[in-house]
């Protein structure tokens, strides 16, 4: 039977594999502790592009408001180790290759998801008029 | 606010009062709306506010920070409620729509003017974006006001109670930020992250309002299948730049 292709879903979490090129130029800590959040919804997932931000460890960069705050409890890892908090990086999304996307490692809550939107929002400059002057 | 359809508890203040701490110093002055006693009777509430705003911005550290907001907690909100309450019931709405309008105005100013002295950069940073974010749910308040009965009024009803706990959340350490500014009180270092991190609660709340949306309206992008779009090679070579770029990166730290 052929393989099935996985389905990347929005609001899953995927350790993204290095370029094996790279491997031996890349420190094990770094590549193994980086995890990537698919925000594209998989109808729109055109060739073997997915539409994905990174979620950083490093949550003291926090004091940048468009980077969103994810707790651990709002993370669930597929292997059952404890979620970390994180930092969604919203400005550094950017399309990946699926075929690139390694095990996939979890997810975030719907809750979690639209508060990242709402980072983007802002990133993206969009202005909420007051529904009054409508 | 326009937000009926959210099962809101009667008398629950939305966060979208903001600055009105400071309006009433504006209001008092200029525009006579209100008897003498009511005036009073507003400033009295205020005052009791202040008091416990001040007493958060009189903390040095994380753990008095916490200690002093979980004492003032309670206190604030039912204060908050009868101010909200009280103003509403007091002041025409189109009275209190041109102070909200110069309020607004008022607190970007004094936020510039702020910035610098009172709390520094990533707090002004914070406060400005969460004005952004009320805009944001303003705007959702009047989609669901418009969208009629939620699928589900259960669930509908535990998304009003989450909201109402977020938005009063950030509307605290909102409040707080505004008595540094109304009183010229720097917000120590050591709560500044404190104040920022509760300020974040209105992005949690603007995300409920969007999971209430969600009951009124269905949302997806139905039709669409992989199969019908298309991927040519200059699709291909910015997709291999990307990955070519991230691999660059994986030596950095993100």
């Amino acid at each position: 039977m052929p393989s099935q292709q996985p389905i990347y879903k929005q609001g899953d979490t995927y350790w993204c594999d290095p370029d094996p090129r790279t491997l031996d130029t890349i420190g094990s800590e770094q590549k193994g502790d980086r995890i990537w959040l698919i925000v594209s919804i998989e109808q729109l997932h055109r060739g073997k592009c997915v539409v994905a931000l990174p979620l950083s460890r490093h949550t003291e960069k926090g004091a940048v408001p468009h980077l969103i705050t994810v707790p651990a409890n709002e993370i669930t890892m597929v292997d059952g180790s404890p979620a970390i908090n994180r930092l969604a990086l919203t400005d550094q999304i950017r399309c990946l290759d699926k075929t690139r996307l390694g095990k996939k490692s979890g997810c975030v809550s719907h809750r979690a998801l639209l508060s990242i939107f709402t980072g983007l929002d802002r990133l993206f400059g969009r202005q909420f008029p007051s529904p009054k002057s409508n | 606010m326009e937000l009926a359809n959210l099962e809101m508890p009667s008398g629950v203040i939305p966060p979208f009062e903001v600055g009105t701490l400071g309006a009433l110093d504006a209001m008092s002055g200029d525009t006579c709306v209100i008897r003498r006693s009511d005036e009073s009777l507003i400033r009295q509430l205020t005052e009791a506010l202040d008091r416990q705003l001040l007493g958060i911005l009189n903390c040095r550290s994380v753990e008095e920070c916490e200690h002093s907001r979980q004492t003032v907690w309670i206190n604030y909100v039912r204060a908050r409620r009868a101010l909200a309450d009280t103003i509403s019931r007091l002041i025409p709405e189109q009275v209190l729509e041109l102070v909200r309008a110069a309020t607004t105005e008022r607190i970007a100013a004094d936020l510039e003017s702020a910035r610098n002295v009172l709390f520094g950069d990533a707090i002004a940073d914070q406060v400005e974006f969460s004005m952004w974010v009320v805009d944001r749910m303003q705007s959702l308040g009047h989609m669901i006001s418009v969208a009629g009965e939620p699928s589900d009024k259960d669930a509908d009803r535990k998304l009003s109670s989450d909201f109402h706990l977020y938005a009063l959340w950030g509307q605290l350490h909102y409040d707080c930020v505004l008595a540094a500014i109304k009183f010229q009180r720097p917000i120590p270092e050591g709560i500044q992250y404190s104040i920022r991190d509760g300020l974040r609660a209105w992005v949690n709340a603007s995300a409920i309002m969007e999971e209430a949306l969600a009951l009124r309206t269905q949302q997806g992008a139905e039709g669409c299948s992989e199969a019908e779009l298309p991927w040519d090679e200059e699709d291909q070579e910015l997709l291999d730049s990307s990955m070519k770029d991230l691999d660059a990166e994986s030596a950095t730290d993100l």
